[in-house]
């Protein structure tokens, strides 16, 4: 898999030439488009990073896992697992540390660690990209998107839990 | 998104101020900065993935996977236009080959030309589940601590269940 982006970008490269487009006027007007992109994007990542930090040092995310870890039990996902359940749909980099902790902690092949990777794979980060697909559109408002988002993560969750205890 | 910001944001404050109300600025120009620091990062890799989308579309790729797709982006987000349908498929195939740098703006641009607030939704949702095929990341991440496990199965079959609960859920909950 670690060809895919190279060779995608090569090919892209090699066809441009062949077909006498212009590569340097192309990355120019990407470049400039990414500019207005991260200027308009900006405010919404200052927000959803503030909102990130401060739901981790108030120790709220803590207690969050802490309450949720018997129902979680309940469908099957093990108490090691509730930090990560919380921060997965928050922050991307805030929950690949966690799993990078869970790898070292108890081996890359235990069970926690194969149903860590696992949902890791099956979520994405919720908040990041309800805060970043909305930042130029002129409809702003999310309606049912965050709590469908965040029960689906949950879904995943209990399923990859279950596939990795029969797999 | 206001509710649930205003709602953290509220219990969290409330919570540092009675144990550590000196965490409670601290944290916010932390969250802030560190907003700052990511953009940057965003930005050089939106700067290459958009040179290289705007290559592709003078060369007709985003017109191309768009009629490969477009069986399947009419069903799931109908009523669009053509602008829409180009950046959606761009979006859905950049993301299941695990290339995000290119599938976020073309996600953005797709959002943008949307008319329908359900197909946002849609979007949002389906993106949010994940689509990416091989979770590339984490597999580098396992085979550096030495795995010998293999999680590719579990993980195409997990990604299928959240992604379709979510088009589920849209379809039938979201008016």
């Amino acid at each position: 898999m670690i060809y895919v982006v190279p060779a995608v970008i090569l090919l892209t490269v090699v066809a441009a030439c062949l077909k006498r487009k212009s590569v340097y006027d192309s990355f120019i007007t990407g470049t400039k488009e990414s500019w207005t992109l991260i200027i308009s994007l900006l405010p919404y990542l200052a927000a959803v990073f503030m909102l990130i930090e401060i739901f981790r040092t108030s120790g709220l995310s803590q207690k969050i896992s802490d309450v949720l870890a018997i129902p979680l039990s309940w469908l099957g996902i093990p108490k090691e697992l509730c930090e990560l359940l919380i921060l997965r749909p928050l922050s991307g980099s805030g929950s690949l540390a966690v799993v990078e902790k869970i790898f070292a902690y108890y081996g890359v092949d235990s069970y926690v660690a194969r149903c860590a990777s696992v949902i890791m794979a099956a979520n994405d980060t919720v908040l990041y990209i309800t805060a970043v697909y909305l930042s130029t559109s002129k409809d702003k408002s999310s309606g049912a998107a965050i709590p469908i988002s965040l029960f689906t993560s949950l879904l995943g969750a209990v399923t990859a839990c279950l596939l990795c205890r029969i797999m | 998104m206001n509710v649930f910001f205003s709602g953290v944001l509220l219990v969290c404050s409330l919570l540092l101020l009675i144990f550590s109300p000196e965490k409670l600025l601290d944290s916010l120009l932390t969250g802030g900065s560190e907003g700052l620091t990511f953009s940057l990062k965003l930005f050089a890799v939106y700067a290459v993935w958009l040179s290289i989308l705007d290559l592709w579309k003078k060369l007709g790729v985003d017109r191309f996977l768009g009629r490969i797709l477009s069986k399947v982006t009419k069903k799931v987000f109908p009523g669009e236009n053509d602008l829409c349908y180009h950046a959606l498929s761009v979006n859905l195939s950049a993301n299941m080959l695990g290339m995000g740098g290119a599938g976020t703006p073309a996600g953005i641009k797709a959002a943008e030309n949307m008319t329908s607030k359900k197909n946002r939704i849609m979007l949002i949702v389906i993106n949010s589940s994940s689509v990416q095929l091989i979770p590339t990341t984490i597999i580098a991440m396992r085979s550096s601590y030495g795995s010998v496990t293999d999680i590719i199965l579990p993980s195409l079959i997990a990604t299928f269940v959240s992604t379709f609960s979510g088009f589920l859920a849209v379809r039938f909950l979201v008016k």
